[in-house]
């Protein structure tokens, strides 16, 4: 498979770079994961924290790190101020700039600094991707295995667009820029609130180049809510529209001309939310007063409809690859056209505005967040019911001679599509209020989990493995129960290093299923070292968000969504096991241990591993989950790495060698109702392997 | 689980190119796609000609040209992006930086 990249150039050695974080009033612990993931880069580099908030706590943990602080006098001219004012008191030739929640991979510069051998090259830019995969522009499908991102189409089709025709831009993020090209325009221009694209923009008419990395370097926060949606949105919405007005791409001067329609085309974008109301009012307007704002023979219009929509659709699909999906996008056109009316007034603003800073975090969904869309959801389906009477009672003419005209049904179609989506919109938004603090890193790691009985862990080991863990707690599911309020050790072999945790049990849950009963448990850390912390934080944001990335499917497009559905039904449902399983490989001379693993999967036809090392495909092998009816005998299909910065992992395929006895044994067993009983738990896992195999 | 990795594991340690790649098509069917979009376009040029010329009810006249106006937005958003998409494939072409 081809992939659309560049391979970057190595970094040249010796570059002085500064790393900018800027801040203002995000959680401690956000910009805590941010600055140590900035520290831990591995180019040598100086890392600052440009705190705009001025607390003095921000100071004490940077002085803690061992990092720059520079706060400012005033707060004029917000981010770009900051950002200016930070280029005033540093000195290095490349500076990498970080938004507060963006926590960057340690080879980040590695990657990036290459690309500046090129001496007119201002910025490079990589995408803004995001950890926190339960977000507001999160879509996640299939079980979990597939996921659909809002702003993925914008990295990974507009922004390479751009950059072929130098006209990327800098997204105030996960850019590196050269200082001596900001130097030359009078650092970050402060015309107007979006002061990354107006800058980007001043460069490229100064003929600087520019840019776009296609690969994940950072991963940040997308919106948790609604409410954070809306706030970011109006700030782009608006900033555009200051650059439409104040300096028209159209008519800067030293552009060429690819770049000034590459410009165009993202300030227009927030035109419309303008165009999208006329389309949601439209045929509200014709049930509830009957005028029709076409004229023409009912049958000319349709059949010329009909192949317009649907070679729109096609083309639409075909062109974004996977990141488009007309059905999800539509969803999300309906959320912002609201917020994007009111960017659009603000060409019109003359008072300057206020940049809001997109609140990161937990967060409440306001009324008004989808006021508009239930507004619209309303008069949508008065609009219906009304219709419906006051063409029976002959109050409005609809002009259909007794039957339902095509009008009347085109309409019907067109202002229940609208309804569906009105709805949905209402749903997701008040669906998106975030309960934890703080996001959970979803990060399966076997582990022995024992009891602690006054300060001295006691007890057999139990096999477990973690769901989910950030550094104030973890959830783990196994095969036996904890009462909440046990104090555990629970040792974790992280990335780089093994630590050991002590927590206690806060909730518990259980699952019966056909291979026995799981017990997961929520744990709060207690007593937890800050070394442990950030050592927690760092294998989270450099191991277990990209490892878990590549488990999801991304921008499947939708002829290869077809072609997989018909060539490739699946052998029976997959089930979610998730625990550690003992693995050994069938030689000749007998079974060879190879220790633990995590059994991710089972279906009919084999399983799915989680190892440290790889099998050789067609190597025979056993596997046994210690406490569950689990185990069986197959050969390896597959054996594919999944790699992060730090290590890496390799999930192995393993068909299942004899068929089982009865293949109608688990509908039987659901059609009586009898689950099989939770067998003991094998604490010694030496011994479960010695258990007959079925 | 052990923590030492085999030196197979560790020779295929590169840099993770991760998450914002697009899988590249054959050029057959790039430029199929390329096709489909013009043609798409195409017929929308046709459809607003058409929606301008034949089709606004003058018995509502403000309401009829703010519709087709959206409309004529539509085709000129499509337009912008079928431009932007189409480079987007072929980004790759464009020679390495030096170096």
């Amino acid at each position: 498979m081809r992939l659309v990249h560049r391979e970057p150039p190595p970094a040249p050695e010796g570059l002085k770079v500064d790393v900018f974080i800027t801040c203002y009033d995000e959680p401690l612990q956000l910009l805590r994961r941010t600055a140590i993931g900035a520290r831990a880069i591995r180019y040598p580099h100086t890392t600052y924290m440009l705190d705009d908030g001025k607390r003095d706590e921000v100071k004490a943990m940077a002085e803690g790190l061992g990092i720059g602080y520079i706060r400012r006098e005033g707060n004029a001219h917000a981010k770009a101020g900051n950002l200016n004012n930070a280029f005033s008191v540093t000195s290095g030739e490349l500076i990498l700039q970080l938004d507060a929640d963006h926590v960057p991979l340690p080879n980040i510069l590695d990657r990036l600094l290459g690309y500046f051998n090129d001496p007119r090259l201002a910025f490079v830019q990589s995408p803004q991707d995001f950890y926190n995969t339960d977000s507001f522009t999160h879509v996640v499908s299939d079980e979990g295995r597939q996921m659909w991102e809002e702003n993925r189409i914008f990295f990974s089709l507009i922004q390479p667009g751009k950059d072929r025709n130098n006209a990327a831009f800098f997204c105030g993020s996960c850019g590196v820029l050269r200082r001596s090209a900001f130097d030359e325009i009078g650092g970050f221009s402060t015309l107007t609130i979006t002061e990354d694209m107006e800058t980007s923009m001043m460069l490229h008419a100064r003929g600087w180049k520019s840019f776009y990395h296609g690969e994940t370097l950072a991963y940040g926060l997308a919106p948790a809510s609604a409410a954070q949606y809306h706030v970011q949105r109006l700030r782009w919405g608006q900033g555009s529209m200051q650059i439409l007005r104040k300096m028209n791409p159209l008519l800067v001067k030293g552009l060429t001309w690819q770049q000034r329609l590459s410009y165009f085309s993202s300030v227009i974008v927030y035109m419309d939310g303008m165009q999208r109301l006329i389309f949601y009012i439209a045929p509200v307007l014709y049930f509830l007063f009957g005028i029709l704002p076409v004229q023409v023979d009912n049958h000319a219009l349709l059949i010329r409809l009909v192949p317009y929509m649907l070679l729109t659709i096609v083309s639409f699909e075909l062109l974004s690859r996977g990141t488009g999906y007309i059905l999800i996008s539509e969803r999300y056109n309906m959320t912002r056209f609201w917020t994007y009316i009111l960017a659009t007034s603000g060409y019109f603003a003359r008072k300057p505005l206020k940049f809001n800073v997109t609140p990161k975090g937990a967060g409440d969904v306001p009324f008004k967040t989808y006021a508009p869309q239930l507004f619209l959801a309303i008069i949508s389906i008065t609009a219906l019911l009304w219709a419906l009477i006051a063409r029976h009672f002959r109050w409005i003419d609809y002009k259909d001679g007794g039957g339902f005209s095509t009008a009347f049904i085109v309409n019907g179609i067109w202002v229940a599509w609208n309804l569906y989506f009105a709805l949905d919109v209402v749903r997701h938004s008040i669906k998106s209020k975030q309960l934890r603090a703080d996001y959970r890193f979803a990060q399966r790691l076997p582990t022995r989990v024992r009891a602690v009985v006054d300060g001295v862990a006691t007890g057999d080991p139990i096999v477990a493995t973690t769901e989910d863990i950030n550094s104030s707690g973890l959830s783990f599911r196994c095969t036996c129960q904890f009462e909440p309020g046990t104090l555990l050790e629970i040792p974790l072999q992280l990335a780089e290093e093994a630590v050991v945790t002590r927590g206690v049990v806060t909730h518990r849950t259980f699952k019966a299923s056909k291979y026995g009963t799981v017990y997961s448990h929520g744990v709060v850390f207690q007593d937890m070292p800050l070394e442990t912390r950030d050592a927690i934080e760092l294998h989270s944001a450099h191991h277990a968000i990209p490892l878990s990335r590549q488990r999801y499917r991304q921008s499947i497009d939708v002829v290869e969504n077809a072609v997989q559905r018909f060539t490739n039904p699946r052998v029976g449902r997959r089930h979610v096991v998730a625990l550690p399983a003992l693995i050994s490989a069938t030689t000749e001379g007998g079974d060879t241990e190879l220790g633990m693993g995590l059994l991710e999967e089972e279906s009919r036809s084999g399983v799915r591993l989680i190892l440290e090392n790889p099998i050789e495909p067609g190597t025979t092998m056993r596997w046994d989950v210690p406490g569950t009816t689990i185990s069986g005998r197959g050969v390896v299909i597959f054996s594919r790495a999944m790699e992060s910065p730090l290590r890496v992992s390799f999930i192995v395929g393993v068909q299942r060698l004899e068929e089982p006895h009865d293949r109608f044994a688990a509908m039987r067993r659901w059609v009586t109702g009898e689950m099989p009983a939770p067998q003991p738990h094998a604490a010694a896992i030496a011994t479960s392997s010695s258990r007959p195999s079925e | 689980m052990s923590t030492t990795q085999t030196p197979q594991a560790a020779k295929s340690l590169r840099p993770a190119l991760s998450a914002y790649t697009i899988p590249r098509l054959p050029r057959s069917q790039e430029l199929a796609i390329r096709a489909i979009a013009l043609l798409a376009y195409g017929y929308g040029v046709y459809w607003i000609v058409w929606r301008w010329r034949h089709t606004l009810n003058f018995q509502h006249p403000t309401f009829s040209v703010v519709l087709v106006l959206a409309e004529t937005f539509g085709l000129l958003s499509m337009a912008v992006f079928i431009f932007t998409a189409c480079g987007s494939f072929i980004a790759s072409r464009r020679p390495r930086p030096k170096g």
